[in-house]
């Protein structure tokens, strides 16, 4: 079938998109938009060349029908040796990463594939200026968030995690914090949170930990006090 | 036959070069040895010099008149101190691949051809053309496309574009083409189901930026589906994209690196009228391409009717012309005018505040007294001769004409008139004095000149009294800013100016930024009713024009703008124009070589077209033009193309990758303006000798890599010597600096406002001061970039600038270091992109930063990289050497020279004789002053052959060499040390070329890769040679450049401090004003003032207060009177010693009450003393024994105008 039918190739800075033009039901969608059945190729040559991402699309294909492929290049168009791939169907995500390797292989092209991490937190530290109410309010500001958590680690210093829908949010994110950081204090730093941290969102099992309302008011607060504003 | 040639060819030829242009002439290698004597002789018969020279291994002669500034009278010494020998030996001996001979060496660098498939790819290519799917039109989109005034004429219009292949579309600004045409024709592809891909050419980045918003928003979409955008370092296209917008230099950048027009079908050019230069190199590539695609239609906007030029051009084609004059009731005033509107209107600024400050404690320096030396030395001969030095001071040290003697303030002209010298007068007039200036006996130059009786000067006068000769705002350089602040109370104050938005139309940026500040502290002193305040330039961001088109529509607002506002389609209806109507042109000047920023008057149409940008409809919209009627009279209709007058090293590049096989001169005179054959020819010698050409005129590795850098190929050059000598950080800044305005250039005396342009001497001596404080003994201007640049940095503390005001140098440094870092930004980005720095390896950012905080590898690199711009001082002749012919002058800005010192002086201070400059016209701007080992090691070509070194004397024993470094550079030293020289460059070179060749490479730049670690190596021992070196020739120990991780701040100062002190603001604070619709008018607000007592420091203040101490001390007091019409100012104050520190506003918000800071200075209590005395307001008493209180409204106002319009220079102690 047609390639271009099937698929919309986009760029968009250092990103190469290729994505299905089949249409999803909503759910579904926001399902695969968050990441879910990710997996993460590498060891992709570091070549300029716009038929490798297109190839790997075919060659995965093979295994069913392909959601999105986004493939990392660099300022002057050469891959960055690594890409995300999606299945409609989550489920082929196992399947896939035991047989596109060899698929891959027999085409000549020895991409290694694993399960995503899909790396979707951000974590930023030593951000003194501001509370954690007005850290969330100018953080709106900068770029939308799906949640933010925070950690008093010490007394009055704070942790903070923002977390995204997906990696390449948390990418965009992470570049529009970067510039400006210096809003948030001379010190202020901002980084990946990796899954396997103890911050991080599959880790966090708190007793206390408590969702603010949307007036930042605590819901319960005779349940716990250790975190006041 | 050789009689002949001996005694007749010879002096013939040598008659005719003394006849000639030329400074200087080699004669030709074929003459033989015996052949040299007589040309020797017989130049030295004629008065001529004569020099044996090695040209490609073969000696001969060349012949130098007098005055050739070529000829270095004699070499100059280079010695090396033992521990830079030591540490070369080591060098060398630790660098492979030395032994490598010299043929080998050429042949591997000089056998490929550098084309455009060595260019990386910036951009994938475009997907396959196909047609767009049919889309069912909103209401709004319908309504949206109903509103452009071309509406009717689709038809016409898409018929035309299928008749022809070429279209010129003429139509003023207001027609939106750019959004419109395009629209159309995707429009009427999605009826007839045909392919469409629209490329729209803008040309500036942010209006292609811009409008791909606008139609994105249109679809209401995002950026990347059916509207894409292509830019440098920000691309977004997908499969869905039918439209793609972006810029000409970035397109021709595509075409240079093998894209085609493959895959479009229409390309449509915006504002073709401006002959930007790309966009007519762009134009000859489509003429081009029409003959290799012929289904491609290309449709031309333009906003001027003279259409035919394009149409002559393509040679087909056709035009639509709608660009009729309307009937437009705006009134226009040319400058005349507007001095007597102004002088009727009786404008009132509010208390006239430093008028009195005695003059006579700033008039006591070296300068002062020279110059009043020379005052009297004039008054007392009175002859053409005495006024000369006087005359000279004026032209090259910046002295004000109006210069006046510090004990009995007699001006030059006074002094004429007394003399009854006509002629002086006459000349002193036509410079720019002002005759109305008194002396200490009351006198001033008319009365003077009536008392003696002489007609001829009473009649210079009378003519000047008519026409005012010269006044500050007749010549182009200099923009009014008093007369912008005179027309801005007009407007806004005078009733008969209803209110309306006001766009102000400035020059460059830092004027913008000046004007900026003005206005601010005009308006926060609540003279002027309060505005929102935008501004809009080439390198904004694009926040800056959503704040503008997002502001509220009942506000009045003042856009200040560069001559962007001609292209960028807003819609925003304003109803008076303030046009500067002058602009900033680089210029190359092919009699000198040189470059220079010159200011002009805009040429009739711009200023027509300018004119249209004020809302027609409205019904008295007026435009003040600052240009006098008879000068707008003379000016011509159109503007010059600047291809015709521009410095075109980049488009002689760009040119190159487009048609490799054609000379650069025959491409550029098929374009559509056609540049000076001279200045093409001159621009390609430049870039030969800086190795951006080779000697056939083909591209070399380093104009392969320049092309992608967005800076002049002179300082691209400089950043990759940066890059090898691992000192990128502050080469970066001195690149940076270089492109932008310099806030720390000594001013002129029209630069200054008139409430401090008496103290003109002043504040350039301060200035200079400053300089030199930054300097620090250097001997070197491009020191004070970086150190400018790091002061303000760690004045920061890492932190975005504050936003209360200090005074207007303060803010100006802001604005033009928020601009700076933009530019750095950027510059990085485009190293990154074009492979020169990488993110790990030898060439990361740590890596290539190893060396920044050493001065002297920064001074070597910038030796590198400013060569060709290297002088030699000649104490001999008391002049400098270099490689222009005309003869150079050090400007009284560098640091290398004090006001009104003799070359020969500032010449024995130099610790050597080679100085790199950058010069405008023949004045030398910014120097450095570098030891001649870093000119033997890295000027001259990039590979010097052996020819080029000769004995002193064949049979001689010193062993001393001569090294002729290029056509003029001269130096001698000892045998040893020239070979040290050689392998040293012969290897730092070798590097240079790898660099160049092998940056796309990564694993070759890998820390552990084994081929080379030499970059660091070399860096780390040339610092070692330079450092030891430099203390040698007896350079002081340069204070400490530390080096800090580039820090990335927010570009956007300028408009957040607008937006801070804008009065949007305020409505929302306060509900009372939401309830009134009407214009606020700020003229009937009272002002209360309390003093609050501190001990702390303002910043400490601010930040310690908490709002129940502030409800304390002033809230409970304050709170009571504070009402919408009456605002309160808190006025900080501190004891021992007794200063004022801050002004701010008080306010209730949300039941709190809240500080905002306006002004923050320091302000001795003996200056307000002074100044209400001199106001005749009542002296009020400060002692600090009440934490806070009220103080009388008349003082309150003063204070708080004494922060405003404090000057940097004067008041800094």
């Amino acid at each position: 079938m047609d390639f271009e039918y099937q698929y919309r190739m986009s760029q968009c800075n250092g990103t190469l998109k290729i994505e299905t033009r089949n249409f999803l039901v909503r759910d579904l969608r926001a399902c695969l938009e968050s990441g879910e059945g990710e997996l993460f190729l590498s060891h992709i040559p570091r070549k300029s060349d716009v038929n490798i991402p297109r190839r790997i699309v075919e060659l995965a294909s093979t295994l069913g029908d392909i959601y999105a492929l986004r493939y990392k290049i660099d300022f002057s168009g050469i891959c960055r040796g690594f890409a995300y791939l999606q299945y409609i169907d989550a489920s082929r995500m196992k399947m896939a990463v035991k047989c596109l390797p060899k698929i891959f292989k027999a085409a000549n092209l020895r991409i290694a594939v694993k399960k995503s991490n899909n790396t979707r937190e951000l974590l930023l530290r030593q951000a003194q200026m501001f509370s954690p109410v007005q850290m969330y309010l100018e953080m709106q500001k900068v770029c939308q968030f799906s949640y933010l958590r925070v950690y008093e680690h010490r007394p009055r210093e704070f942790l903070y995690v923002f977390g995204y829908i997906n990696n390449d949010q948390a990418a965009n994110a992470h570049q529009s914090i970067r510039a400006v950081i210096r809003m948030f204090g001379s010190h202020a730093h901002v980084a990946w949170l990796h899954p396997t941290s103890w911050m991080s969102e599959k880790n966090c099992r708190s007793r206390c930990c408590q969702k603010l309302d949307k007036n930042f008011n605590l819901p319960d607060p005779s349940k716990c006090n250790c975190f006041k504003f | 036959m050789n009689q002949v040639i001996q005694d007749k060819f010879i002096p013939q030829q040598l008659l005719y070069f003394i006849a000639g242009r030329r400074c200087c002439q080699q004669f030709a290698c074929t003459y033989r040895s015996a052949e040299h004597d007589v040309i020797v002789n017989c130049s030295r018969a004629l008065g001529l010099r004569s020099q044996v020279v090695q040209h490609n291994g073969q000696s001969c002669v060349k012949v130098f008149k007098q005055a050739c500034r070529h000829y270095l009278e004699e070499p100059k010494q280079l010695t090396l101190t033992s521990p830079s020998l030591t540490n070369l030996f080591t060098l060398m001996s630790r660098v492979t691949n030395v032994a490598k001979e010299d043929q080998e060496y050429a042949a591997e660098y000089s056998s490929y051809r550098i084309s455009g498939s060595d260019l990386p790819q910036i951009n994938i290519p475009l997907p396959a053309i196909r047609p767009p799917l049919p889309r069912f039109k909103t209401e709004a989109q319908r309504n949206f496309l109903n509103s452009f005034p071309g509406h009717q004429l689709s038809k016409d219009i898409l018929q035309l574009m299928y008749a022809h292949r070429l279209v010129v579309f003429n139509a003023n600004l207001s027609w939106d083409k750019s959004m419109f045409v395009p629209l159309l024709i995707l429009d009427d592809c999605e009826v007839k189901k045909s392919n469409v891909k629209i490329i729209c050419i803008e040309k500036e980045t942010i209006i292609a930026t811009y409008n791909s918003h606008r139609m994105a928003e249109y679809f209401g979409e995002q950026v990347g589906e059916t509207v894409g955008i292509q830019l440098p370092h920000s691309s977004s296209v997908s499969t869905t994209t039918h439209i793609i917008f972006s810029t000409a230099q970035y397109v021709l950048r595509s075409l240079a690196g093998g894209q085609n027009f493959q895959n479009i079908s229409h390309l449509v050019v915006n504002d073709v009228h401006m002959h930007d230069p790309y966009t007519d190199i762009l134009l000859t590539e489509l003429k081009n391409a029409l003959n290799t695609c012929p289904n491609l239609r290309i449709v031309l906007l333009s906003q001027m009717p003279a259409a035919d030029k394009f149409l002559a051009f393509f040679e087909e084609g056709c035009e639509m012309n709608r660009t009729e004059i309307p009937q437009t009731e705006t009134r226009i005033s040319f400058l005349d005018e507007i001095h007597s509107c102004i002088a009727l209107a009786g404008i009132h600024k509010g208390p006239d505040i430093y008028k009195e400050i005695p003059e006579v404690f700033r008039t006591k320096s070296q300068r002062n007294e020279q110059m009043d030396k020379c005052l009297q030395a004039y008054e007392e001969l009175g002859t053409d001769a005495s006024i000369r030095p006087f005359l000279y001071a004026i032209n090259y040290d910046l002295v004000p004409v109006n210069y006046r003697h510090s004990v009995n303030g007699k001006t030059a002209v006074l002094i004429a008139s007394q003399l009854n010298n006509a002629n002086h007068l006459r000349l002193l007039l036509f410079m720019g004095a002002d005759p109305y200036i008194v002396d200490e006996q009351q006198q001033n130059a008319i009365s003077l000149a009536a008392s003696k009786g002489n007609n001829e000067c009473i009649d210079a006068l009378n003519n000047y009294s008519l026409h005012g000769y010269v006044v500050k705002n007749a010549k182009p350089d200099f923009v009014d800013y008093d007369l912008i602040i005179d027309i801005m109370y007009l407007l806004l104050t005078k009733p008969e100016f209803t209110p309306g938005n006001i766009l102000i139309i400035m020059p460059t940026y830092y004027h913008i930024v000046k004007l900026n500040y003005m206005l601010l502290s005009h308006c926060l002193t609540g003279n002027l009713q309060e505005l929102s305040i935008f501004l809009l330039h080439e390198n904004m961001r694009k926040d800056y024009i959503d704040a503008l088109i997002k502001a509220r529509s009942n506000t009045v607002k003042v856009v200040l703008t560069t001559e962007i506002i001609e292209s960028l389609p807003l819609k925003v209806p304003f109803k008076y124009q303030i046009d500067s109507a002058c602009r900033l042109t680089p210029m190359y000047d092919s009699t000198n070589y040189s470059i220079e920023d010159r200011y002009e008057w805009v040429a009739k149409d711009c200023l027509a077209r300018r004119e249209l940008l004020v809302n027609t409809e409205a019904p008295d919209s007026h435009c003040f033009r600052l240009i006098f009627k008879e000068a707008y009279d003379s000016l011509s209709d159109t503007s010059t193309p600047p291809l015709q007058t521009m410095y075109l090293d980049r488009i002689c590049l760009l040119v190159k990758f487009l048609s490799p096989h054609k000379i650069i001169g025959e491409y550029l005179d098929f374009t559509i303006s056609p540049p000076p054959m001279i200045n093409v020819h001159h621009i390609v010698q430049i870039l030969k000798k800086i190795d951006v050409l080779d000697e056939y005129e083909d591209v070399t590795w380093l104009g392969c890599r320049l092309l992608d850098i967005p800076v002049p190929c002179q300082l691209g050059r400089l950043l990759v010597f940066g890059i090898l000598l691992q000192c990128l950080d502050p080469i970066l800044t001195i690149v940076s600096s270089l492109m932008t305005a310099d806030p720390l250039g000594i001013p002129f005396n029209e630069d200054i406002d008139h409430l401090w342009d008496r103290f003109t001497i002043f504040i350039q001596n301060r200035i200079k001061n400053e300089r030199a404080r930054l300097a620090d003994n250097q001997f070197s201007d491009h020191f004070i970039f970086v150190r400018l640049f790091q002061e303000w940095q760690s004045r920061l503390k890492n932190k975005i600038p504050p936003l209360h005001l200090t005074d207007e140098y303060d803010f100006v440094l802001n604005g033009v270091m928020e601009q700076l870092n933009n530019t750095r930004s950027e510059i990085v980005s485009s190293l990154r992109a074009a492979n020169l720095v990488h993110s790990r390896g030898q060439l990361s950012m740590q890596n290539l930063n190893l060396m920044s905080s050493n001065w002297h590898v920064v001074k070597a690199a910038l030796t590198g990289g400013m060569y060709p711009n290297i002088c030699a001082v000649d104490v001999g002749k008391n002049c400098l050497k270099s490689v222009w012919c005309s003869s150079v002058h050090l400007h009284p800005n560098t640091v290398l020279r004090d006001f009104l010192e003799p070359f020969n002086t500032s010449a024995l201070n130099f610790r050597s004789p080679w100085i790199l400059c950058n010069k405008q016209r023949s004045h030398i701007l910014y120097a450095t002053v570098v030891v001649p080992l870093a000119v033997a090691l890295f000027a001259g070509p990039t590979r010097l052959r052996l020819s080029q070194i000769s004995d002193t004397q064949s049979n001689s024993h010193d062993r001393n060499v001569n090294i002729f470094i290029d056509e003029w550079i001269w130096m001698v030293m000892s045998n040893s040390n020239v070979q040290l020289i050689m392998k040293t460059r012969q290897s730092f070179f070798k590097l240079y070329h790898d660099l160049l060749k092998f940056c796309t490479d990564q694993e070759r730049w890998r820390i552990d890769s084994p081929n080379d670690g030499n970059l660091a190596l070399m860096a780390d021992s040339l610092a070692k040679v330079f450092e030891s070196e430099d203390t040698a020739v007896g350079f002081a120990k340069p204070p400490p450049i530390n080096y800090r991780p580039f820090v990335k701040l927010p570009p956007l100062y300028l408009l957040t401090v607008n937006a801070h002190f804008s009065w949007i603001q305020e409505i929302e604070d306060s509900l009372a004003l939401f309830q009134k619709p009407q214009p606020f008018n700020s003229h009937f607000v009272e002002r209360q003032f309390f003093l609050l007592y501190t001990e702390e420091s303002s910043e400490d203040f601010y930040n310690n207060s908490t709002s129940t101490y502030i409800e304390n001390v002033l809230g409970k007091f304050a709170r009571p009177i504070e009402s919408p019409n009456r605002h309160i100012f808190v006025i900080l104050y501190s004891k021992n010693p007794d200063v004022m520190i801050s002004v701010s506003r008080a306010k209730t918000i949300k039941g709190e009450f809240t500080l905002k800071e306006y002004f923050r200075n320091c302000i001795g209590v003996y200056e307000i003393l002074e100044a209400c005395i001199s106001l005749n307001v009542n002296v009020p008493v400060f002692d600090g024994r009440l934490m806070s209180c009220l103080i009388d409204k008349r003082v309150g106002n003063i204070i708080m105008h004494l922060f405003a319009f404090r000057h940097h220079w004067i008041h800094k102690r």
